[in-house]
């Protein structure tokens, strides 16, 4: 009976939002996918890398010194135009595994796997591992030209360290490095943004030539502060893979 | 003014959280160190202030970039906020121990909450201050409550996500004086649109406030917490989520008729049903609680009958009389091992220094004259019977008088040993404990004359310690009360 009703409640609300969203009389609607006006968005100015008044066309591996540097735009937003929030949503990921490091704290060891390991698949574990750092690393170093960055970078890293989990029931990252990365990236990413002060006027302001879009070494900060991101993910995400897959020793 | 101290109120305690994560033996030093500097900053932020400033993240100009927003009404909070949070971190410093990172997280954060400019960059320092929040709870060392916080606090943080994209797709900005721009240039009725959004961003605040019904996690979480989760949690947290609810309402809440009925309800409903639950309770920290959840609502409600300084007034009595309150209700639970109300009478009979912080402190929540309450609820009265409003008053004086019933009967009861009519001596009071401590006696102390002189002073003489006139500001609609 419960579930019939909780069903029903959430089928009504879902009905009152899908219509409130699509079917209201308003002039002012909800702009369905693909059909929003550009022209009267902020994002426009993104993508035209126009915010502090620029008016040239901006051409891959040709514009120089455009106020974002990077050819990919989220990364713009992401890393440039918003990169306070970005800062944030570091400091969200950095508490919530403070907060696991904190409840799973003490004297830990591995927990068993429920099939030992063999040889062959330690070995060829160790293998992929080195291709995944190594693709992680290319992941944040390239997030201001292709897709990815910091996150993904990090959270690719991450993924490397868990197969090593998996792969090895003797293997632990150790902690206090991770901890270190961890804090060392983000007490930069702070700095990074004192430095905008300092050098520049405002908190994570651009303080670095942001030469050719397309280029990698391009884009002033972005590239900085996407390895610092990917650095701070990979090694947080690690050590939470850590508290997970390992259990309290008695005593 | 050099406009840079509004982002150090952030960045700095930031920083020191990352840092301490590297030098864990530094971590109090750290946390002290940024305590020390956001209350430097928003002193010096404060008597310097001359006009609203806005500051532009990455020298972005708004509406592009994120910006922070400093004016009569945010500098209020961040002094309210940091001078309570220094307050309740010196008083219930032992429970700090490990908890350092997270607290200075919590004080980035809710700085963040209450300057922000921006819809999104409010979701994310909502977000990092309730996750800081659920960290803190585990404190109580019952993780149930701590669950049930975290599931109903993840909900209505995505309920407020909704709403903020839902905006962002109508209006295609983030800011929200930008977004209040557009809103005004539409040459038709805007509030008809708005009800999904405006009822989506309302419920999802409505958690972390602590409005009926969606504070189910309070109790929980609250009724055994110590001194530091507990107090922080119904002062400066509330503070902070309170404020950002006020700007939010102030610039955006563009509400139909019907809209704004349901949502008063909700709000009057809460401050009905959470004194009447408070009078039902026999625990101090209950009691205490629930008293919080009825401000909550009234100030609220004060905010969207669009009376903001009546409910600043409301907000900073709460904030400071609950410190007071909650930091001693948590002692004596620590103390006695209870915080039952008949296993504690006369306690204070023990420490006659600490009741009297306490007993001016309830004095002032349920806004007797001579105390700062009193400023607080007539202004509210005046008010609205300014705006012609006569049923909202009317449901005030009733929930006062309920207010003042429990108040009453919780002093009465910590004073006196025996039954009514006897005289009540210290010696009968011996099972009890209230043990003294320096640090907390002063800080009671000093908070209760601070509320009993900002309740009989004539307010308006005061305006010379800062450069913008503070007071008249708040007292704006008072009628020379």
């Amino acid at each position: 009976m419960k579930q019939i009703v909780s069903i029903l409640l959430v089928a009504a609300i879902g009905i009152l939002i899908f219509s409130a969203l699509y079917f209201s009389d308003e002039t002012l609607k909800f702009n369905e996918y693909g059909n929003v006006n550009l022209d009267d968005r902020v994002s426009e100015k993104y993508i035209d890398k126009s915010v502090n008044g620029n008016t040239e066309e901006i051409i891959f591996g040709e514009t120089q010194n455009a106020e974002s540097g990077s050819a990919n735009m989220v990364t713009s937003v992401v890393v440039n135009y918003r990169s306070f929030d970005t800062l944030g949503e570091v400091t969200v990921l950095f508490v919530s595994a403070l907060g696991v490091g904190l409840l799973l704290n003490g004297k830990r060891k591995r927990k068993n796997l429920k099939d030992a390991p063999n040889f062959i698949l330690k070995q060829g574990a160790r293998i992929i591992f080195g291709i995944m750092v190594v693709f992680g690393v290319y992941m944040f170093i390239h997030g201001h030209i292709t897709p990815g960055g910091g996150f993904p970078g990090g959270a690719i890293i991450a993924a490397s360290i868990l197969l090593l989990y998996l792969s090895d029931d003797e293997f632990r990252v150790k902690l206090s490095a991770a901890k270190a990365v961890e804090s060392t990236a983000g007490s930069l990413y702070v700095i990074v943004g004192l430095l905008g002060i300092v050098l520049a006027g405002y908190f994570l302001q651009n303080f670095l030539p942001t030469g050719t879009v397309g280029e990698v070494i391009s884009s002033g900060v972005i590239p900085i502060v996407y390895m610092l991101i990917g650095l701070k993910v990979g090694s947080e995400l690690s050590s939470v893979i850590d508290g997970f897959l390992t259990e309290e020793v008695e005593g | 003014m050099n406009t840079s101290f509004i982002i150090l109120l952030i960045a700095v305690p930031l920083g020191a959280a990352f840092l301490s994560v590297l030098v864990k033996k530094l971590g109090k030093y750290f946390l002290g160190a940024a305590i020390g500097f956001n209350l430097a900053a928003s002193g010096i932020l404060a008597y310097d202030y001359v006009s609203p400033v806005i500051y532009e993240i990455g020298g972005f100009k708004p509406p592009y970039g994120i910006s922070l927003v400093l004016d009569e009404y945010s500098l209020l909070g961040i002094l309210l906020l940091n001078v309570v949070f220094a307050l309740i971190a010196i008083m219930a410093c032992k429970y700090i121990k490990k908890y350092e990172v997270v607290l200075s997280v919590a004080l980035a954060a809710l700085n963040g909450v209450i300057l922000t400019g921006d819809l999104f960059n409010l979701f994310v320092f909502m977000e990092i201050s309730a996750i800081a929040a659920y960290i803190l709870t585990t404190m109580n060392k019952n993780i149930k409550y701590t669950f049930n916080y975290l599931v109903l606090g993840t909900l209505g943080s995505g309920l407020l996500l909704f709403g903020i994209a839902v905006i962002y797709n109508m209006f295609g900005s983030l800011n929200i004086m930008d977004i209040q721009n557009r809103m005004a240039i539409i040459s038709y009725p805007v509030a008809g649109a708005l009800v999904l959004p405006l009822a989506l961003i309302f419920t999802g605040l409505s958690v972390e406030a602590k409005l009926l019904p969606f504070s189910g996690w309070a109790r929980g979480v609250l009724k055994d917490s110590n001194s530091l989760v507990g107090t922080l949690i119904v002062s400066a947290f509330s503070a902070a989520v309170l404020l950002a609810f006020g700007r939010l309402i102030d610039s955006l809440f563009v509400m139909s008729d019907s809209l704004l009925i349901v949502f008063t309800v909700v709000t009057v409903g809460t401050l009905i049903l959470a004194e009447i639950a408070a009078f039902s309770k026999k625990n101090l920290r209950e009691i205490l609680l629930f008293s919080s959840i009825a401000q909550s609502g009234l100030v609220v409600a004060l905010f969207l009958q669009g009376l903001k300084s009546a409910a600043l007034l409301v907000l900073i009595n709460n904030v400071i009389s609950k410190m007071i309150l909650f930091t001693l209700a948590a002692k004596i639970g620590e103390d006695n091992g209870t915080d039952k109300l008949e296993d504690l009478k006369g306690v204070f009979l023990k420490n006659k220094v600490l009741g009297f912080g306490f007993t001016a402190a309830a004095m002032s929540l349920i806004g007797l004259p001579l105390f700062f309450g009193f400023i607080a609820k007539a202004n509210v009265l005046v008010s609205l019977f300014e705006a012609n409003n006569i049923w909202l008053p009317m449901v005030i004086l009733i929930v006062s008088v309920i207010e003042g019933a429990y108040v009453v009967r919780m002093l009465t009861t910590l004073w006196n040993t025996g039954e009514e009519g006897e005289l009540a001596k210290a010696e009968d009071a011996k099972q009890y404990k209230l043990t003294n401590k320096v640090r907390l006696t002063i800080i009671i102390t000093i908070a209760a004359i601070a509320i009993v002189a900002a309740g009989i002073l004539p307010l308006l003489q005061m305006n010379d310690w800062f450069n913008f006139d503070i007071l008249s500001f708040l007292t704006d609609g008072l009628g020379g009360v």
